[in-house]
């Protein structure tokens, strides 16, 4: 309902910068070709194997279970997480009928923090799965201790592999979790070839000898005690031609980098690549290659990763990255639940890793595993699951999309129709263009300790609160902290049509201003 | 006398051993013995003081004039006459002087007439005649008061001792609660009537009447009473004594322990608590009217018959301090002690033999079987948690070598290596060490090969 002399402003129009994902059918275009149903295919020695999230048929843990249950001497198994009951089973029983050589990497303790990428579920889920997924994992930690598995952990090990007697292995993007297992598209390979065995079991025994910083041996009980990290010399993977493994191990070794590089270098016509994220790339050796790829031979990319319009930084990345290219060149499609990691070249020479395309993290520093294959039936089978990953991913890259089309795509974000915004005499005066910046800028919002905070373009962030039944936001004050531009947001305001009411001047915040209520507080302490 | 009751002998043994480490018994005896509490109204004792200044400037001026008298100790020292004179009184009632007209048949004092006046050059205060009449020498004790810079006084003290009665023995000194006031102490029993006293404590005034070697060497009773100063002289006379039973005497424990030597068994004594206790002389093992058949050597053997152990006749332990006997699983690791090393155990025997006497003789576990060996071995190691972790074979090696020691050398096979890790790999705590067993083989060596430095 308008009221007289109040002014009244769309919200929703404004175009953004950078890059979004949109809800929105468009076919690929005719370089992708069609996508195929896949189903795992076995090269040669080699499987390529993926979690099929339509059927939720696990691949990737069935091959899994197959490697533990079969070993017949020892077993090593590298994964951020054990959240995954069976697989936790089997290793147990593995380690009962060896009497111990099952030797595992994970996260112990206070190490679990940094990787829940494969969660899957909304912000203000977050915070409760991952304390669930903590005790889960504690709680499966212990069993694997009970039953005579040696755990160590390495805080920069982010790499998902599994060898058993230096006969066989798997590398692949999933964690033990039922989330990756069943919910997630994952990818990864199964090996038989020994030699590529025995140099991933050399690389786990490497990190998990040298590398590792906490430790709990088998025992009764889940003991974690640190323990000294040494620099032990290290001779870089073998290579040899069809498959060969690869990977990040510190300062040692970069050759999933550099194999990075030259997949991306020696591309004539076209990329398919498929990852979590793809962030910090502007900077990067990677991305600087990606963009030459585009630009200077024309080759055609096709990415898909996980829709994140809430991370600024893969925003700006992709914005980088596709930048001034025609259209038809690039294909850029997210998965809400995507983890898979792969990168195609000519559908002929193919790398699986268990990184991501990330220029802060597993190119330079960190621990990561892929394999490279020069083999194009196998390349070709990875090509067909990432364009098959592509087309089941409903959300479209599109630079500089309005407000209301991103909004739309955030299932949490809408702030959308008709409402009252009550802006008060104080903060009206301290930001004079209040009326214009909320209808030119990005509008987003998100809680900090129970205050919901507008964030209006890049730096301006207001304390308000809301009235849904009555479609009421108060404004209350300016919050200026540094550590606000490093929130996330929770979500966008949609198209909304906002009626300004000026407030009069002894119109008081509920809200105390910045420092008081702690300085009120002390004083009654004293009293 | 008491009955054994619950004794715990083990604890008992190791209390000899802690109190004479210079041996080890193969053999222990002990009983409780009825202890009394003994109310002296007045005990004599002497007590040394420091000599008092003045006193100490009177006897030094006496030695320098041989003999004086009131007038000497007013001019040389100052002091008053009625002081001068009370003070000579006083030290010769003490008996650091000696009055010379106390009378003749003093032999002291007819010594004391060959005492001539010394001549000083030191300057007196005032001018009076030196004393003819009253003049006082120095006594031997006197003399050596002054040598020593002390005094020896005569105390009475009312004390309470306890004793036992059979045989006599001195155990302690009774304490009331300190600050306890008079409502609020215990209340004590009645004195025991005199034809309930024992007939030791009826005559203890002619043990005290005894000077201290002999009262000691009698009852333990000595010079010195734990917490009471001065030295014991004796009862007063004419002062009365009664006697309680005392309840909750904890030093009431007698013990013999034997000792192995060629000849057959040297026993010693000890009294006190099950957890201290204190060697004594061997008269009370005459007193105390120990059966015959408790202090012969072969009662080790109908001991260990006894105890149904089986004896390990062909095993020889060092000194005989132990008696080899075979045992089995649980009772031969139970026998072996629950510490890092094999230990002898202490097998009490069932009941009491003649007079109360509990016993118990020190054993020594030896396998009856290789099986029950190995079990040893494999209970010792896991001992050794944080060695094994470091170094399993040695541990294994040094543990079986001091098993197979301790065993007089007995012969065992050696265990195989995958049997012990079998059964480390049972219980769960030992997990760690059999992964870590296997762990150069898993991940080291495998790699080496390739050029690595694991």
């Amino acid at each position: 309902m308008r009221r007289r002399g109040n002014e009244q402003i769309e919200i929703g129009s404004q175009r953004l910068e950078d890059f979004y994902f949109l809800e929105k059918p468009e076919p690929f275009p005719d370089w992708v070709g069609k996508a195929t149903t896949v189903a795992p295919v076995e090269w040669r020695s080699t499987t390529h194997l993926f979690t099929d999230d339509l059927t939720r048929t696990p691949h990737v843990r069935d091959a899994l279970l197959e490697l533990i249950r079969g070993a017949r001497e020892k077993l090593f198994f590298c994964s951020f997480i054990f959240a995954e009951d069976e697989i936790v089973k089997a290793l147990c029983e593995a380690a009962e009928r060896l009497h111990g050589g099952v030797y595992v990497l994970t996260a112990l303790e206070k190490e679990m923090q940094p990787d829940m990428s494969d969660l899957g579920e909304e912000i203000s889920e977050y915070i409760r799965k991952r304390e669930e997924r903590r005790k889960h994992h504690d709680e499966n930690l212990g069993l694997l201790a009970r039953a005579g598995v040696w755990l160590r952990s390495s805080k920069e090990c982010h790499a998902k592999f599994c060898v058993r007697d230096d006969e066989e292995a798997v590398v692949t993007s999933a964690n033990a979790t039922q989330q990756a297992y069943f919910g997630n598209p994952e990818n990864g390979l199964r090996l038989r070839e020994p030699w590529v065995a025995r140099e991933l079991g050399r690389l786990f025994a490497h990190v998990w000898l040298h590398e590792a910083s906490a430790e709990s041996q088998p025992g009764a009980e889940l003991h974690v005690h640190s323990r000294t990290r040494e620099n032990t010399p290290w001779r870089p993977l073998r290579r040899e031609t069809g498959l060969w493994p690869v990977c990040t191990l510190g300062q040692h070794e970069h050759s999933i980098r550099e194999r990075t590089l030259a997949l991306i270098g020696t591309a004539r016509r076209e990329l398919v690549m498929a990852s979590y994220s793809a962030v910090g790339l502007k900077g990067h050796a990677v991305g600087q290659a990606l963009r030459r790829a585009m630009v200077e031979r024309g080759v055609r990319v096709l990415l898909v990763v996980r829709s994140r319009n809430l991370s600024e930084d893969q925003r700006k990345t992709c914005a980088w990255l596709f930048e001034g290219l025609h259209p038809n060149q690039w294909c850029l499609r997210a998965h809400p639940l995507t983890h898979a990691k792969a990168i195609v070249a000519d559908g002929e020479r193919a790398l699986v890793w268990t990184g991501n395309l990330d220029g802060h993290h597993g190119y330079e520093a960190g621990i990561e595993v892929g394999i490279e294959t020069d083999q194009p039936p196998l390349a070709g089978t990875i090509r067909e699951y990432v364009t098959a990953l592509a087309a089941r991913s409903s959300q479209v890259g599109e630079p500089y999309p309005t407000l209301t089309e991103v909004a739309a795509t955030e299932v949490k974000s809408r702030v959308t129709g008709e409402w009252v915004l009550r802006l008060p005499e104080a903060l009206a005066q301290q930001v004079p263009d209040l009326p214009q910046r909320l209808s030119r800028r990005l509008v987003g919002h998100f809680r900090l300790n129970k205050q919901w905070i507008i964030r209006v373009g890049p730096d301006l962030h207001l304390r308000a609160s809301r009235d849904d039944k009555a479609r009421v936001i108060i404004l209350e004050s300016v919050w200026n902290a540094p550590f606000l531009h490093e929130r996330s947001l929770d979500g966008f305001f949609g198209g909304c049509t906002v009626e300004i009411v000026h407030l009069p001047p002894e119109f008081r915040a509920a809200h105390p201003q910045e420092g008081q209520g702690r300085r009120r507080k002390r004083r009654q302490r004293h009293r | 006398m008491s009955g054994a009751g619950k004794m715990d002998l083990p604890r008992i043994a190791r209390s000899v051993e802690e109190a004479d480490p210079s041996a080890i018994p193969v053999l222990v005896h002990a009983r409780r013995v009825d202890a009394f509490e003994v109310d002296f109204q007045a005990l004599s004792f002497v007590v040394e003081e420091p000599l008092p200044a003045v006193d100490r400037a009177v006897l030094g001026l006496t030695l320098a004039l041989g003999r004086l008298g009131p007038h000497d100790v007013r001019c040389y020292l100052g002091l008053g006459h009625v002081v001068s004179e009370l003070m000579l009184l006083r030290l010769s009632r003490e008996g650091l002087l000696l009055d010379q007209s106390a009378g003749d048949e003093d032999a002291e004092a007819v010594e004391a007439e060959a005492v001539e006046r010394l001549p000083t050059s030191a300057r007196t205060i005032e001018r009076l005649p030196p004393d003819v009449a009253h003049t006082y020498v120095l006594t031997d004790m006197g003399r050596e008061a002054l040598a020593r810079d002390a005094r020896r006084m005569f105390r009475l003290r009312s004390c309470r001792l306890i004793l036992w009665a059979e045989p006599l023995h001195f155990i302690g000194v009774a304490r009331e609660p300190a600050r306890m006031k008079k409502r609020s102490a215990p209340a004590r029993s009645k004195p025991l009537s005199p034809e309930l006293v024992p007939k030791s404590l009826v005559s203890i005034d002619d043990l005290m009447a005894l000077n201290a070697s002999e009262r000691e060497q009698l009852s333990g009773l000595g010079e010195k009473l734990p917490g009471v100063e001065g030295r014991l002289l004796g009862c007063a006379p004419d002062s009365q004594w009664e006697v309680r039973v005392a309840d909750k005497e904890p030093n009431s424990l007698l013990v013999f322990a034997g000792y192995p030597v060629p000849e057959g068994l040297e026993w010693r004594v000890f009294v006190g608590s099950p957890w201290s206790l204190s060697a004594c002389p061997r008269w009370l093992l005459m007193a105390s009217h120990a059966p015959e058949e408790l202090l012969a050597p072969e009662f080790v053997d109908e001991a260990v018959d006894g105890l149904g152990l089986e004896r390990a006749w062909d095993v020889k332990v060092g000194g005989q301090e132990a008696v080899p006997v075979l045992a089995e699983g649980a009772e031969l690791l139970r026998m072996l002690g629950d510490t890092d090393r094999p230990m002898d155990s202490w097998a009490p025997l069932q009941g009491t033999r003649g007079g109360g006497w509990a016993s118990a003789v020190r054993v020594r576990a030896l396998p009856g079987s290789p099986a029950s060996a190995h079990r040893a071995l494999l209970e010792f190691v896991c001992r050794r948690e944080v060695a094994l972790l470091h170094d399993l074979e040695a541990v294994v090696g040094a543990t079986w070598e001091k098993l197979g020691r301790y065993w007089g050398g007995r012969d065992f096979p050696t265990p195989s290596r995958e049997w012990l890790l079998l059964e480390l790999w049972s219980r769960q705590a030992m997990r760690g060490v059999v992964c870590q067993a296997r762990l150069r083989h898993d991940l080291v060596d495998p790699y080496t090969g390739t050029g690595e430095a694991a």
